[in-house]
Order: structure tokens, then sequence, then C-alpha cells
């Protein structure tokens, strides 16, 4: 059965009243960036653990099914399990070679090992981090957030407006193209296309034939997004300023969260000084 | 029997946040040979049945079965279905993927591995059959068509793979009256010249009223009832409840029905509505 949206959750908006949804956006943004750095700069594995509790605090304000957000690692899984066996055969520690096992330019060792699964986990819990962004934040909260905080950067002559737009559009299109695949692998299914036959190079060109259309499909898409952007007066005229219907409120519940965050990011690094691995 | 459905559900995106039950124990069955229509609202459940008929889903819960054999059953080759089953899917940009249209046609034949020669003489045929000349349209681009050629291409292309039966969903959609005219002639001739078993979805009975031998209607992803043309308009009243378009001449008889309770609501021309004004004026 041809149902892609069902396991590739990356670009979606969930809109189910949560606390999350009602964080004011620059907040939601600043927490995520925190915990983002934090996840990437932690080098040993017991940070993780208070990591993985605020993780599931998250997940438990998000109201979204633990089963879904599951579900949306697993057409990352094959990436994850070859960047790991890349990492882990042919990483060669500069001290200590002990290794385990050798073959031409592929060792395996200890450390070799550690560092993998690290870089493992950091993956995943980098993806968690921007899935639930992306799940609990619309489209004009997200643009409106980054805008407000890369403000600065606007006054010095950056156009960062358009920048946070095309990010913006290029994530939200994840979903919008995946319907697009749908509806593609189903017209050539019926007109007698196998896909869940063959090898995996078959398979592979099967996939490839999609690209074309797809493109062609996408192009006009983004034609027809640019004209309705126009005819909306979007972009205007150098030394415009677009105001704004919605105003952000940064409330008691979106202090907290920084609070957290910010509590977080000093117990791990805390915690990363006292226990060593 | 082609199609047996039985308390069949159906479930989009399940186990997600944006699940869509689309089918809650729908039982109908559909009959070699004739004419059948589906038609329902909008979130019916007829573009969900048309994927069901096309071998692309299966049913959550409950039976389906084609030509005896059921579908999910692991014997049942999805394959079967698909060489049997041609289907023209709601909007057919999104059914033409190849470059021209000749490509776009043979995509089908191609696919079976059937030779250069044979898929040709496929092409010329579904080419003429939707009334589009083979020499004209062979190259041109597919990007470049109306949308009334489009549909015809796209039909062309389910043609050229020989389906015993046809199944349109939502066929005229987005058609100004003109190819609209055009695209039901079209169905008619299929039905006609070429004897085909063509299965109609849509949410408006005027359209099928002329052509289908059965109508069943669908609410909710359940079926409503069903019967012949006449006898489903018999019930007109819940039919405009359920928001499809009726017949013109069912929309007058509807409307005349409140002032004369006696009115038969079953006429599908205006000449049928004139014998019904006459016979119930006579009565009075």
């Amino acid at each position: 059965m041809i149902e892609l949206s069902r396991n590739v959750t990356i670009g979606q908006y969930i809109n189910n009243d949560s606390p999350l949804t009602h964080m004011d956006p620059r907040a939601k943004l600043l927490c995520a960036i925190a915990l983002i750095i934090l996840v990437s700069a932690i080098s040993s594995f017991a940070p993780f653990i208070p990591c993985l509790l605020f993780c599931v605090v998250v997940l438990l304000l998000s109201r979204i099914p633990a089963a879904y957000v599951l579900r949306g690692f697993k057409p990352f899984t094959s990436l994850l399990i070859f960047i790991f066996l890349f990492q882990v055969f042919l990483y060669q520690p500069a001290q200590h070679p002990h290794l385990l096992w050798q073959w031409g330019i592929f060792t395996l060792s200890w450390a070799s090992i550690l560092l993998s699964v690290l870089l493992i986990v950091r993956c995943l819990f980098l993806y968690y981090l921007i899935s639930m962004l992306m799940f609990s934040t619309s489209i004009v909260d997200l643009t409106d957030g980054a805008e407000a905080l890369l403000s600065p950067l606007q006054k010095i002559g950056v156009p960062t407006n358009a920048f946070i737009m095309v990010l913006v559009i290029a994530l939200k299109f994840v979903p919008i193209f995946l319907t697009e695949v749908e509806r593609l692998m189903k017209a050539q299914a019926a007109r007698g296309v196998r896909f869940d036959r063959g090898n995996i190079f078959q398979r592979a060109t099967k996939i490839a034939a999609l690209l074309i259309p797809l493109f062609i499909s996408g192009f006009k898409r983004a034609e027809t997004l640019s004209v309705a952007m126009e005819a909306r007066g979007y972009g205007g005229r150098p030394g415009w300023k677009r105001s704004k219907r919605r105003i952000m409120h940064t409330g008691r519940g979106d202090v907290a969260a920084l609070l957290v965050s910010l509590f977080l990011c000093i117990s791990v690094v805390c915690i990363a000084i006292i226990v060593p691995l | 029997m082609l199609f047996k459905l039985n308390n069949v559900w159906h479930t989009y995106l399940r186990d997600t946040p944006f699940a869509i039950e689309a089918l809650r124990g729908l039982s109908l069955t559909i009959e070699a040979g004739q004419t059948t229509a589906l038609v329902g609202p909008t979130k019916s459940g007829k573009s969900t049945v048309v994927d069901l008929l096309a071998g692309l889903i299966r049913p959550g819960p409950g039976t389906a079965f084609f030509e005896g054999t059921d579908i999910a059953g692991s014997t049942f080759d999805s394959q079967r279905i698909r060489s049997r089953v041609g289907v023209v899917f709601q909007s057919p940009e999104a059914q033409i993927f190849e470059e021209t249209v000749g490509k776009d046609v043979s995509f089908g034949p191609r696919q079976k591995g059937v030779s250069l020669a044979e898929s040709r003489r496929l092409v010329q045929t579904s080419l003429e059959a939707v009334g589009l000349p083979y020499e004209d349209f062979r190259s041109r681009y597919t990007y470049a068509l109306s949308g009334g050629q489009k549909r015809r291409v796209a039909i062309a292309g389910v043609l050229a793979m020989q389906p015993k039966v046809i199944v349109l969903d939502e066929p005229t959609a987005g058609l100004d009256p003109r190819g609209r005219r055009d695209l039901l002639d079209l169905i008619h001739r299929l039905k006609h010249e070429h004897a085909m078993t063509i299965i109609y979805a849509s949410s408006s009975l005027q359209e099928v009223i002329e052509l289908a031998d059965t109508v069943h209607i669908l609410d909710q992803g359940q079926l409503a009832f069903s019967g012949t043309p006449r006898a489903v308009l018999q019930r007109a009243a819940e039919i405009a409840a359920l928001d499809i378009t009726l017949p013109e001449a069912t929309q007058i008889a509807l409307a005349l029905r409140e002032c004369m309770p006696d009115f038969h609501t079953d006429v599908v021309s205006l000449t049928e509505l004139e014998e019904e004004i006459s016979r119930n004026m006579s009565k009075v």
C-alpha cells in the first residue's frame, strides 16, 4: 500500500491545542536552539540522561502519540545505520590504538564503537528536537519567531526575512512533495509498475522515474506560490515594513520554559564535568 | 459479479494525528457488463472505493472480492486486478507523467512488455478511441495540453492497457460545459461501442443519470441506498439533503412536490417532467 505520509513526519504541523502550540514562538525557538547546541556539544553518555527526561516531558506536553513520533525515525534509520558503519569501521583513534579487528583500511576499536554510538544518540536527539519544534509550530509562528530573533541582522542590511521565508517554505514543502510522490506512485502502479517487486537496483530505477514528473510539478507549484505571494503584496519596496496582525506575547509559561531549558543546560554541563564517561 | 464489498472499513493515515476514517462499513456489489455510478457528496468515500477497486489499498476490517477472490487474501495477485481494471484518477494531471503524449499512452503497454509494433498499434487505437488524432498528438508535449485534452490522454493511457473495466473518478470536475459534454459523449461511446464495464464516481447525479444502469448513493463512508436511476430518483428529497446535484428536471419536480404532494420525482428529462405536470394538473 502506498501511504508515505504515514511514516515520514518531518515538516508536519499538528494543531492539537497543546501547551506547546500556544508557546511564544520566540521563546520556543530560543529553547530549541539552546537544546540543539547542548546536544551537539555533549561528548559523553551520562549527560544524555537528563536530556532524555526532558524529551519525555516535552512529549507529554505536546500530547502527540509517542508511536507517531517514533515512526518518524523509521525512514531515518537506514541512513543512521549507514553513518554508524562508516564511522565505526573507518575511524582511527590517534591515541591508544587498541584495535579489536583490522582488515585493510577497516579497523574496529572500543574508542570507535563508543564514538559512533554517541554520534547516533546525538543524531536521534537532534532529530527529535527539530521534529518536535516542527510538530508544534505553524508556518506563520515559525517565520514570525525567527524574524523577531534575527531582527538585529536586518538592521545591518541582511535580508533575513527572505532567507527565513525560503527556509520555512522548504521545510513545509516536504509533506506536500510526499503527497505528490504518492499520487505519482498510485498513477504508475495503476498502469502496471510494481514498486514492491525487483531487487534494490530495479526498485531504485522505478523511484528515479518519479523524479522528473516530481520536479516538473515542483517548479509549477513554486511558480504558483510566487505569483500568489506577489498578488498579496509580499516583498514590496525597499524601506517598506510589513505590519503584523498577530502580536507575540511572552507569558509565564514561556519564561518557565526558558528557565527549565537554562537549568537543563547548566545541569548537563555539571554532569559532564563530574561524570567523565 | 465483478466486485463484492462486505462491511469494508478504511482509515487513511492510521495511527497518526491526521487519521481520517474514509469508509465505515461499506457493503455493495458491482456487476460486470454494467455501468455503475457511485454518487455521494465530498468526503463520502468515493475516491477510497476507487482506490480499493484499483487494487491500490486493502480493506481495513471487512472483505472485498474481485471476481470471487478475496483481495486481502495472501494468494491474491494485485496484478490481476490491475490488468483488468483501468483507473482514471481524479486529477488527470497527476496521472500523466511522461513528456509526450505518445510516450505517456504507451507507458502501460511498455510495462507489460508488448512488442514495439503492438504498443504502437495500441497507442493509435486508444488515442483515436478518445477522439485525438494519432499523427497530430503522438509527439505533443503533455504539459501543453488543455484540461480536456489531458483527461482524454489519461483515459487513452488506461485504454492502452486493454482493461475490461474502466473506473472514472469525477472525470468531469473542473471542465467547462463543452469539455464536460464531450467527455460524457466519450464515456457513452466506451459503454456502447467498446462494451466496457464502467464504474463512475461523481458528486452529481445529473451527470450519470442517463449513463448508469445502477446507482449507489454513498454517505459518510457507508452505502445510503442503491437502485436503478429511476428507483433512486424516487427518493430525491433524501438525495438533495445529502448535497448531491440532482438532474434539472428532478430539481423542479422536487420543488413542485411541495404544492402537489402526489408529484413523482423520478423524472429524468424535461419531457417526462412535462408529462408528470399534466398528469397532476388533470387530477385537480
